[in-house]
């Protein structure tokens, strides 16, 4: 049989029409059909303009943050086969992943994924910026992206104390110290001393930002736990629910990036 | 060769550095037809390649800029100027099609539309592969640090 007619032979079977239903978009109206039928396809509409296909114009850095989230996504759910964040065996475990596993570069990736993706997701704000694209109709999607950028930055944070070693402990001392600083909610922060009830303050070392992120007075196990479940649960979703946010904003608002 | 290093120490005082730096911005802001073209842009970069080519025969310099969680800083210090002056460059080709009464270049091509298949879906798909690859390089050549 020729290869032609293997394919041919393939693309009659009941599971491929089943999945495919378009089959090859080989015509404008299947090429059309193709991407209103797949459920990850239909993110984009079926047509674009010439320049939101230009990397000249695009840089290609949100797809490229989306892309490095899928792959953390990916990364960070097997580490997390192996990574337990307790006192007694989180460093241990690094260790581990590092030394023991021939071959092994999920660490890398996801390390070196976590590097790129705050450069890209930096990079695909300057262009926004560059391109005049936080202006109307685009502005609430401009926030939107703001968002999401402090929440990549806060999974590098958390992601940060999870080896557990010395540079990661006192890295997020110092980082979580800052939480002390926050307006209303740190006690040192400016406006914490209204919010009172006579003499007593509510904001306090035991109930203020920095108390409820580390899950105590200083960083240790509590700490170490809710960074983990922030890490892996928490701000993805978050991440996630805003990214989908995001991407509807974008066509709602006139498709990527042009003159309106 | 150690007169160069004092001059490029004495350069890289963050007094003098942030000093030249903003002049220079605002130099390149003032005439940017004369800084954001195709030939500045290659000097620029060719000259920043040879800097760091020629410092990574300082020990001291190589421990630093090959220091794993260093790298990326390294990539920065080309990614936002090379993007900086890439952007710049297309602000003044689309002044100057203002002045001679043209429309922008990205308006001209806001009339044409393409099919997401193949054109968009291809393009992402060649991103994907060739991020993958340098993502998979990147982490066999440098041993993440702990």
């Amino acid at each position: 049989m020729s290869p032609d007619a293997i394919g041919q032979y393939i693309q009659e079977t009941q599971i491929y029409r089943s999945v495919f239903r378009v089959g090859v978009p080989d015509s404008d109206r299947k090429r059309m059909l193709v991407m209103l039928g797949s459920v990850f396809l239909h993110l984009h509409p079926v047509k674009v303009r010439k320049s939101g296909i230009r990397m000249r114009y695009t840089w290609c850095m949100g797809g490229i943050t989306f892309f490095l989230f899928l792959v953390l996504t990916f990364t960070g759910l097997l580490l997390m086969f192996y990574y337990r964040p307790t006192l007694e065996y989180a460093y241990v475990d690094i260790i581990d992943l590092r030394q023991q596993v021939p071959l092994g570069i999920m660490r890398e990736i996801h390390r070196w994924g976590a590097h790129a993706m705050v450069i890209a997701v930096w990079l695909h704000m300057y262009r926004v910026f560059m391109t005049g694209s936080y202006k109307p109709p685009r502005e609430f999607n401009w926030n939107v992206g703001v968002i999401l950028l402090v929440l990549t930055l806060l999974l590098s944070f958390t992601g940060y104390l999870l080896p557990w070693d010395q540079l990661a402990m006192w890295a997020i001392t110092v980082g979580s110290n800052m939480a002390r600083a926050t307006p209303f909610l740190g006690n040192e922060g400016p406006g914490s001393a209204l919010l009172a009830l006579g003499d007593i303050r509510l904001v306090t070392n035991a109930s203020d930002a920095r108390f409820g992120l580390l899950g105590g007075r200083f960083v240790g196990e509590s700490a170490l736990l809710r960074f983990y479940v922030l890490h892996c649960v928490g701000l993805p979703l978050i991440a996630g629910f805003l990214m989908a946010i995001h991407f509807w904003r974008i066509r709602r608002d006139g498709g990527i990036s042009g003159p309106l | 060769m150690e007169s160069i290093e004092h001059l490029i120490n004495y350069l890289a005082d963050p007094k003098i550095l942030i000093v030249l730096a903003a002049f220079l911005l605002f130099v390149s802001l003032r005439y940017p037809q004369k800084f954001y073209t195709n030939i500045t842009g290659i000097g620029v970069f060719a000259a920043m390649g040879l800097f760091l080519v020629l410092s990574i025969f300082n020990p001291e310099f190589q421990k630093v800029v090959t220091k794993p969680d260093n790298v990326p800083i390294v990539g920065m210090l080309f990614l936002v100027p090379f993007f900086t002056w890439f952007s710049l460059r297309e602000a003044v080709r689309n002044d100057k099609r203002k002045a001679e009464g043209q429309q922008l270049i990205e308006q001209d091509e806001t009339a044409d539309k393409v099919l997401s298949w193949p054109d968009l879906v291809y393009t992402e798909l060649i991103c994907m592969v060739v991020l993958t690859v340098v993502l998979i390089g990147w982490s066999l050549l440098l041993k993440a640090p702990i």
